[in-house]
Formats: structure tokens, sequence, C-alpha cells
């Protein structure tokens, strides 16, 4: 009896019902406790209809095959909304079908509709399974997706679209137990002609149906509808199908014109290659689906078709094509009316149309344009996209829902935006989004969305793509930077810290400094740092941007054992011309260390110090005992030019006056460098040090002494 | 999993960077770097990372990726665009394979090469006939080897001409079908309004083949001709009397009609799976070619795209061609000439230029009464991209 009942095909407004159910009572257990009326009511019904179902059958099996719910072969109506949405639930839960037994009670169906209350967005299928376990179903059993059963198609390509269909492919195959997990028998294709078809030829009528036919002629073509058809397979399916008896040759014709036509530039390839009676039999079939098309329709699809005959050499279409809704749908008899095209179109102009669409551009020899191509890149058209939508939040046109539907969709690209260094573009939607906050415009929405834009997690995709990309974008980065302000600072201190690259510091020191005083409490908060180089770079940034406040935070620091934080604050005193940075110098002049003396001539020059003259010229009168001796006054000689004051002049010719020997080169160098710096000297006090370079054998001094002389004239 | 999504944010962040400036940028350097990185982690205990897409589902080593986001999104798109829905990051790959990876991908007109630690392909379901195969695992070795003798004597070069039986039905199918979702758009324009119809349907032809001259090929042709077949798609919110009315509008009117570009906009951009330039061109292709048009601009920093460009001279063209109650069909010759004069302003003169060339190149008949020499010492303008 349990036998005869399960080949009894399932009542169609029974299981309609059923889904209906169990899709409600998914909702309602979702959205109210349990024991609550509305739950209550809908497990009732759909228990009541799984019930009437398993008068039926021991047993149904619904499989899901992404957003589509498929029961033993048939498919069930894809735009069926209550369908849709439970098969698109089980699909999000990793669910590949759902057996329900008879037996089950109404309890169990309640613990298996909790089950799918569980967000699984995060869960991995491991966690899935096993929190099926917990709920302990035993009338239910929930077969999950086996990813492994998606083969590896290795170096092959498909056209898109073509991948459509995965999901029915392999639901069909769990269905059947025919899916393969592993490589794909080659036996099949082994076979002759002859002998295929008198095995199908034994098969009783009825016994194959369409989908089976399908399946012999897709793997006997050695097809899966990836791959192309060569002539020979064409042939070969054609010798296969001319041998079946007259009931299956037709049902197998169908099949077969069917998985041709999915890649018709192959098939075209194919047909030009094989019999004209082959041909005729293709077509025969193909025939049978002949539709009347409407000029502007059969205009547009010959431009389309022409398009894709023009350049795909393997295109590969979806399924089917003869069983496929798009013949039945209101669109396409709405598409297939007459209309009035006749009255709007002349025939002079539908002939002009004609040619268009036969025109061969390539006679023209149609020039790469180069525009065209950065025009239509992803990234431009997302940010023209972006520019739209932008516009359209802009305007007056839209509802509070689409409002926000368009800002979260604005906000992903911001993402991209900020990733690829298109600040300008993210200031954009910031200045939109500020500009209707202040016009109250969706208030809420606008308000939401530029919190998230000021959140940590954004300044921080921000700040990176800033140590990437920033210095390719600096006036737009800056721009960016000064509208998050003051939030922005700290964020940008902590990646200076982190930052290994030197380039890559400057750059954010140079937008940390652009905030100018701004930046001190953060970075006063920074300076007691251990690390030398975070002291330093932050003696850096307050320097550039610090004021006299800062300098009582700062003297502690001139006597730091490194010598690069102790000079860099050293630096930030002196360009506020405090004096105990001045004595601090002065204490390193005075240094046994001769590095540290001759960073500290230099920054006496930089800065022009006029406090350490003294001690500058007494470094530039001491004897030299080594041409190294004679060497080294060589920065002296600079730093005093570039304070410039006349007060040194008197040493630098008893400089000049040097003789020696041992170390003639040396002294030489050293003259010139007295020479080359002399300019910053005033013109009226150095007037007989320049005619004695005019009259010297030194060719640099002479040159240098012309220069002074020329630039005195203009 | 959350590392194998911080992989795909970077490599896609790479991808970008370098299509946007270029293979050798420091940016895309970094990335790169980056990406190798992760990568690096990630092959510490496993010898590949497997990214699949079924349909369009990312899955990340056999675990399906809910949340895939953005960069989820670009991937599968420019992947699908390659025709790959697979790809296998190997243990070992190298810094310079993963960056010639990225440049190839990154590049429309480029395939993917072959990589020694990135293997691409499809994914496929394999499904045989469980009673089929036992019966056919029985055919005699000898069998099978007089098959394959009968094949190898089958000529495959019977050469034959059928030019045109193809293009009249299969083709008809193939291209219905592969283009059901965008019919499926402009069918409630038809039923709304017949003369929108056939004026888009007409639009886009006129629009790809202008792109086609210009170069444009395989999905960006496609896609400016889908762009082109919905730019009026807003004319769907504007009421039927004005749409229809043969008298002069009054300026309220006018106002209603020309919302049609922010309505299309709006009702394209929540289209699901639909080239982002078709909601860019329903909002342009009235805002001319000196952006005095409409709709007035607000938010700022816009300029009307090239496509935008090359479908309003496509739309100024067929409305003129079309006869309407209100006004007769015009002469290709007078269109040309009023696009012309209107050439720098209204339109990009360049497109002018290409169009009336091109369109005399295809139908001869016309080259008495286009003058084009005129053209010859026109000055091009390209908007900066």
């Amino acid at each position: 009896m349990a036998d005869d009942r399960e080949i009894l095909p399932l009542d169609a407004q029974l299981l309609s019902e059923a889904i209906f159910e169990l899709n409600v009572s998914r909702r309602n257990v979702n959205i109210y406790p349990a024991g609550h009326p509305s739950v209550a009511r809908s497990l009732d019904r759909a228990y009541n209809s799984l019930e009437k179902l398993f008068e039926l059958r021991e047993d149904i099996t619904l499989a899901i095959a992404k957003d589509t719910i498929v029961i033993d072969d048939s498919v069930l109506d894809k735009k069926n909304t209550a369908y849709r949405e439970f098969a698109l639930h089980l699909n999000a839960m990793n669910i590949a079908c759902v057996t329900f037994t008879a037996g089950l009670p109404k309890d169990e169906l309640y613990e298996f509709l909790r089950f799918l209350s569980i967000d699984a967005t995060d869960l991995a299928p491991e966690a899935l399974q096993e929190a099926v376990r917990e709920h302990n179903l035993i009338h239910i059993n929930i077969g999950f997706i086996d990813y492994g059963a998606f083969s590896f198609g290795e170096g092959r390509t498909e056209k898109e679209g073509s991948g459509t269909g995965l999901w029915e492919r392999y639901i069909r195959g769990l269905i059947d137990g025919t899916l393969q997990t592993e490589g794909i028998s080659d036996i099949i294709q082994e076979i002759p002609p002859e002998a295929l078809a008198d095995m199908l030829n034994k098969t009783n009528p009825g016994e194959i149906r369409e989908e089976g036919c399908e399946r012999v002629i897709s793997t006997y073509m050695k097809q899966s509808p990836e791959t192309t058809l060569s002539s020979m397979e064409l042939t070969r399916l054609l010798d296969f199908i001319s041998r079946l008896r007259p009931e299956l040759k037709k049902q197998f014709l169908s099949s077969a014109v069917k998985n041709v036509s999915m890649d018709i530039r192959s098939t075209e390839r194919a047909i030009r290659e094989i019999s004209v009676d082959k041909i005729i039999e293709l077509l025969s079939a193909i025939d049978e689906q002949q539709v009347t098309i409407p000029a502007a329709l059969k205009n547009l699809l010959d431009k389309f078709s022409k398009f894709y005959q023009l350049n795909s050499e393997d295109t590969t279409f979806g399924d089917s094509i003869i069983a496929d809704d798009i013949f039945l749908s209101p669109d396409v008899v709405n598409l297939l009316g007459t209309g009035d095209f006749e009255s709007y179109v002349t025939d002079i102009y539908q002939k002009e149309i004609e040619k268009v669409l036969r025109f061969d551009v390539s006679e023209v020899a149609a020039k790469e344009l180069a525009e065209l191509r950065k025009a239509c890149s992803d990234e431009y058209v997302e940010r023209c996209f972006n520019q739209t939508m932008l516009e359209l939040i802009s305007s007056d046109l839209i509802s509070e829902e689409e409002y926000e539907y368009i800002v979260n969709m604005i906000k992903e690209e911001a993402g991209q935006f900020i990733e690829t260094g298109q600040y300008g573009q993210v200031l954009n939607i910031f200045r939109v989004l500020e500009s209707n906050l202040s016009r109250e415009r969706f208030p809420d929405i606008s308000s939401d969305a530029l919190k998230d834009y000021k959140s940590p997690e954004f300044i921080s995709q921000f700040i990176d793509s800033l140590r990437i990309i920033g210095r390719q974008a600096r006036e737009d980065a800056l721009q960016l930077c000064d509208y998050y302000g003051e939030r922005i600072i700290s964020p940008l201190m902590d990646a200076l810290i982190d930052e290994e690259s030197q380039t890559i510091r400057h750059f954010l020191i140079s937008l940390i400094t652009h905030f100018g005083a701004r930046i001190i409490p953060v970075a006063i908060k920074h300076i007691s740092d251990s690390r030398w180089f975070v002291k330093r770079n932050i003696l850096l940034i307050l320097g550039e941007c610090g004021t006299k406040e800062v300098l009582p935070h700062v003297r502690p620091y001139c006597h730091h054992e490194n010598p690069k934080v102790s000079f860099e604050a050293i630096k930030c005193l002196l360009k506020e011309g405090d004096s105990y940075g001045v004595n601090a110098l002065r204490g390193y002049l005075k240094s046994e260390n001769k590095e540290v003396v001759e960073q500290a001539i230099v920054i006496s020059g930089i800065f022009k110090v006029r406090e350490v003259i003294p001690e500058l010229i007494q470094m530039l009168r001491k004897k030299d005992i080594s041409g190294k001796d004679i060497y080294e006054k060589i920065p002296i000689v600079k730093a005093l030019a570039q304070i410039g004051d006349p007060r040194a002049l008197d040493t630098i010719r008893n400089t000049l006056s040097i003789r020696s020997i041992l170390f003639k080169g040396t002294v030489e160098r050293l003259r010139e460098a007295i020479y080359g710096s002399l300019k910053h000297y005033p013109v009226d006090k150095i007037e007989d040090l320049i005619e004695k370079g005019l009259k010297s054998r030194n060719e640099r001094i002479r040159d240098e002494s012309l220069k002074i002389k020329k630039a005195r004239r203009g | 999993m959350a590392y194998a999504k911080t992989f795909i944010s970077t490599l896609m962040s790479a991808i970008s960077n370098c299509s946007l400036y270029s293979k050798d940028h420091i940016s895309v350097d970094n990335l790169t770097k980056k990406s190798i990185a992760i990568l690096t982690e990630l092959l510490t205990h496993k010898d590949s990372i497997e990214i699949m897409i079924v349909e369009d589902n990312l899955v990340i080593n056999k675990t399906p990726e809910r949340n895939a986001g953005h960069h989820g999104s670009n991937l599968i798109k420019r992947l699908k665009r390659k025709g790959i829905s697979r790809i296998d990051f190997l243990r070992d790959i190298s810094y310079s394979e993963l960056k010639q990876f990225i440049a190839d991908l990154s590049d429309p007109d480029e395939k993917l090469k072959t990589y020694p630690h990135i293997k691409t392909g499809i994914v496929n379901v394999r499904i045989v006939g469980d009673n089929m195969a036992s019966d056919l695992r029985n055919l005699s070795s000898e069998q099978v080897e007089k098959v394959k003798e009968l094949y190898q004597n089958i000529s495959p070069y019977k050469e034959l001409n059928i030019s045109g039986l193809e293009e009249i039905v299969v083709n008809f199918i193939v291209t219905f079908k592969r283009e059901a979702n965008i019919l499926k758009l402009i069918s409630p324009v038809k039923a709304y309004s017949e003369y929108t119809y056939t004026h888009a349907t007409n639009v886009a032809i006129l629009s790809m083949f202008q792109a086609e001259s210009l170069g444009a090929r395989d999905d960006l042709l496609h896609d400016i001709g889908i762009a082109a077949l919905l730019h009026d798609v807003g004319k769907l919110f504007i009421s039927k009397d004005i749409l229809e009315k043969t008298g002069k509008l009054d300026k309220k009117e006018w106002e209603e009609i020309k919302l049609h570009s922010l309505q299309g906009a709006r009702y394209l951009a929540k289209t699901d799976g639909l080239t982002q330039l078709a909601a860019v061109a329903a909002f342009e292709h009235h805002l001319r070619y000196d952006c005095k048009g409409y709709p007035q601009l607000n938010a700022g920093g816009k300029e009307q795209h090239f496509c935008s460009q090359i479908i309003a001279t496509s739309d100024f063209f067929d409305a003129l061609r079309s006869r309407r109650p209100y006004k007769r069909d015009w002469q290709v010759q007078e269109i040309i000439a009023l696009m012309r004069e209107n050439a720098g302003s209204e339109f990009n003169p360049f497109l002018v230029d290409n169009f009336s060339r091109t369109l005399l190149k295809a139908d001869s008949s016309l080259s008495g009464n286009i003058r084009l020499d005129i053209f010859k010492k026109a000055t091009y303008h390209f908007q900066g991209l």
C-alpha cells in the first residue's frame, strides 16, 4: 500500500498550501515567542497541510535550487513570492533539500521552524549542522549543500550568463542520486550511436522523461552547457537520434535542439560542416517554435544578435530556450504585439535602420577610442553612477525609503572610493549629506549615514588608504582630512607612529601639520612615548605647528640621550627664539662628540643663532694641526655666513690667509667654501675680499667673486 | 573566513587601483604585497584557497560567503566578464604572478594567462544517469574501438552555405533568451507608450552603431545598447496625457516632462543586475554637452558621460527622423545640419562628425545630401574624463 502511495503525484494545490503555510510559520516563529496565537495558528495550518500530503506520500522532499523549489521532477512556479522567499531562506542556510516523513509530530515541526529562525549569515556549515543535531529532528531530514560537488573545469572559460542553472543541475543530480563528486566517466561518450539507440529503443514508452533525454544528450555530446560543440559531436548526436524509434526520436530531437541552441556560435560553425538533411532535421524542431516578430523588436534583436555573432567565439547560454517561460510571460506577449511602428517610422527610415543594422563597421576600420574605453571602465562608471545617485538624493523626487536605499548604496561605493584614493568623491558624498541634513531632508537617515562616515572604522579605512595611496591624491586627501577636523588627528598620529616607511611618514606629518596648532593636545599626549622616533616625530610636528605654550613640554628633551631627539627639541625651541634652546645648542657646540658638534654648527647656521657667533668664531680661530682640523672649519664658515653677521669677517679674513704645505688641497676647499658663502654678508663689508677673489688663481673663487660683483651692480 | 574576505577586499582594491592608475603604481605594489602576505598566512595550513562563483554566490573553500559585500560583487563581476567562475590560489604563489594576475584581471582586453600558482576555470556540476552508466560499462572495448574507427572516417568538412537560416530563427531565439531581463524592463514602456518604445529601440540601434564605429566591442557595446534602450524609461512615470499631447506643452507640463530623466535614473538605480551606465545615461541624456540642459545639477562635479553623449546624439536624430502626429519626419540632411549647428553646445562635436560620416558609409544613398567637408577643419573636444 505504501509503495502504491509513493508513486502518486503530489496534489499541486495541497503542496502550494503546505509551502505557503510553512513559510508563514517560519516568519511567525521568527517574530513571536512560543505559544503566541499567531505562531500556534500558522503552525496548525502548516502541520495540517503536511498531514494531508502524507496521505498521498510517506515522505515529501523539497529540493532547493537557490530561489526555486523542486519537487520530484517539477520546478515550482519561480514567480510565486512565498515559494521564492522560502527557497531563498533555506538556501541562505546552506540547505539543499528537506525531507518530511509521515508521523512528524507538531512539536518537531516547530523545532524545525525554530532552527530556520537562526541567523546563519556568519555561521560556518559545520555550525549549522551542529544546530540541526541540537534540535533533535527525527522526521525531518535536512541535506546541506555540498560544495565539493561543484567541480573545477580548469583552464576553461564561459561567457557571462552561461553559469546559470548550476543550482538546478546540482539539485537534479542530488534528487536523482546522480551527482558526481569526482571526475566524470568517459564511458558514455565512447558508445557507438547505434548501441546507445538500441539500448534506449528497448525502454518502455513513458519511461524516459524530458530531463532524461537532456541528460543523455548533454552527456553523449560530451557537452556540459559550458563547452562548445563540434560538428563531429553534432553529427554523432544526429546519427544517434536517427536510429531511435519514432516517438523517442521526436522527444530526443526536441531536447537536442534545446541543447545545441545553448551555444549559437559553435552551433553555427557545426551546422556549416554537416549535411543538408541533418540541418533540416535540426531546423524542423526549431521551426515548431516560430513566432511572428514585430519590426521594432526584430531590429533590436537583430542588432544584439549581430553583436553576439561577431564577437563571441564560444558563447553559451542557459539551460533551455523552448521550455523557458520567456515565451509565455506577459512581457513577451506584450513585446510580440504588432504596435504602431509604421506610424512613427517611415519606410525610408526603416530602410536606413536596416542598412545601419547590416553595416559592418570593420569596413570603416573603426578606431579604438581610448577615451571611450576609459569612460566605460568600471571605476569611471562607478564614479559617474555615484554622482548620479548624489543628484538623486539632492532632488525632491524620491521617497524616504528610496533615499535610504540610495544612501546605503552610496555607502558601499564610498568604501571603494576610499580604497582607490578617490577622496574627492567621498567629500562630495559628505557635502551632499550635510546639505540635506541642514535642509532637514530625511534628517535621521542623513545623520546616521554621516555618523557612519565619522565612525572609527571608516576613518581607519581612510587612514589605511592614505598610507597606501594618499600621496597620489594629496590635495583631496588634505581636504578630506580638513572635513574630519580634529577627530582625525589622533588616528593620523597613531598611523605615523606605526609607519615604517620614511616617505609615508613624511606624508603623514604633512597631513598632521596641516592642522596647525590644533594638533598640540594630541602631540603633547604622545611626546612622553618611550620610543625615541615617536618623540622625534612629535617634536618635529610641534616645531611645525607649535606655539610658545608648547615650549615647557619641549625643553626637557633638549638633553635627551638620543641626539636625533635632542636636536629636534632644540630646533623646536629655536623656532620660537627660546633662550633655553640657545643655551642647549651652545652646550652641544662644546661637546666632545664631533658629530654632535657638527650638527650643532649646522643648526646654528640654519636658525641664524646670533647668540652663538662667539663660540663659532672661537672654533674657527682654533689652530689647525691636521688636515681634518682644516676640513672641519668648512661647516663653521658656512654657518657663520648663514647668520651673516659682519663680526665674523675679520676671522674669515684670517682664515683665508692660512697657508699649509701639507694640506694645500684642504685649504683650497676651505677658501672655496668661504667664497661660496660670502654672498650672505653685507656687500660693502666684503669689497676687499671680492677684489682679492677676482685675482685668485682658483677658478671657482674667481667665479664666485664675479657673481657677487655682478649681483652688486644689478 | 574573515581573513579570506580581507584577502578579497585587498585583491579587489589592488585591481581597482591597477585599473585607475597603472600596474606599476605604488598603490598596486603595496596592495599586491599585502595580498601576498594575507595569502601566505591563509596558505599556512592549506594547499590552496578556492574561490568559486555558484551563480551569483561567492563560495570560499567550499563555504558560502553570504556577506561578500561590494568587493565580493565586484570580484564576481570581473571574473564573469573573463568567463571565469573559479580561482584556486596555491601555496608558494609569488608576488610577480599575483601582480600579473591583478593586471590581467583589471584589463578588460586581457585574457587570463596561465600562472604557476593560480588556477582559473569554471564551476560545473556533473551528472550522469546511474542506470545508463552501469549498462554502458558493460560494452566491450571492441565496440568502443569500432565506434572510434567509424568516427574517424567521417569528414567533418562538408561545405554548405546556410547563411541566413540561423539568423532568422536560432539567433532570434537565443538573443531573446539572452536579453530576457532587459526585454522585461522595456516591456512596460511598450505597454505604456508605443512611440517611446519604438524610439527606445531605434536609439539603442543607433547608439550601438555609433559605439561600434568608435571601437566598442563585447560587454561595452552591450552595455551601451542597454543604456540606450532604457534611456527614456522614466517616461513611464509621466502622465500619458502629457506624454502624448499633440499641442504645445505649458510650463507645468514641460516641467513634468523634464522629470523623466530623474525618474529614469531613480527607477534604474534600484534595478538589480543592470549596468550602472543605464541609470547614468537616463539621468544625463538631456544634460547637454555643455551641461546646460536638464535636470538641474545640485550635487556638483558632474559632466555628461561620453556614453550619454552618444545616446543624446541618437536620441535627437531619432526624435526628428520619426513621424509624430504633430510633426513630419525630418530628412537626414536637415537633422545633421541642425546637429552640426548645435555641436559644441548641445552635442559633442566629435560624435556629430562621427555619426554623420558613419551613417553616410552605411547608407551611401545619403551621400548626395550630406556635406561632410565642413567637418574637415572641425576641432574636436572631449570632456575631461
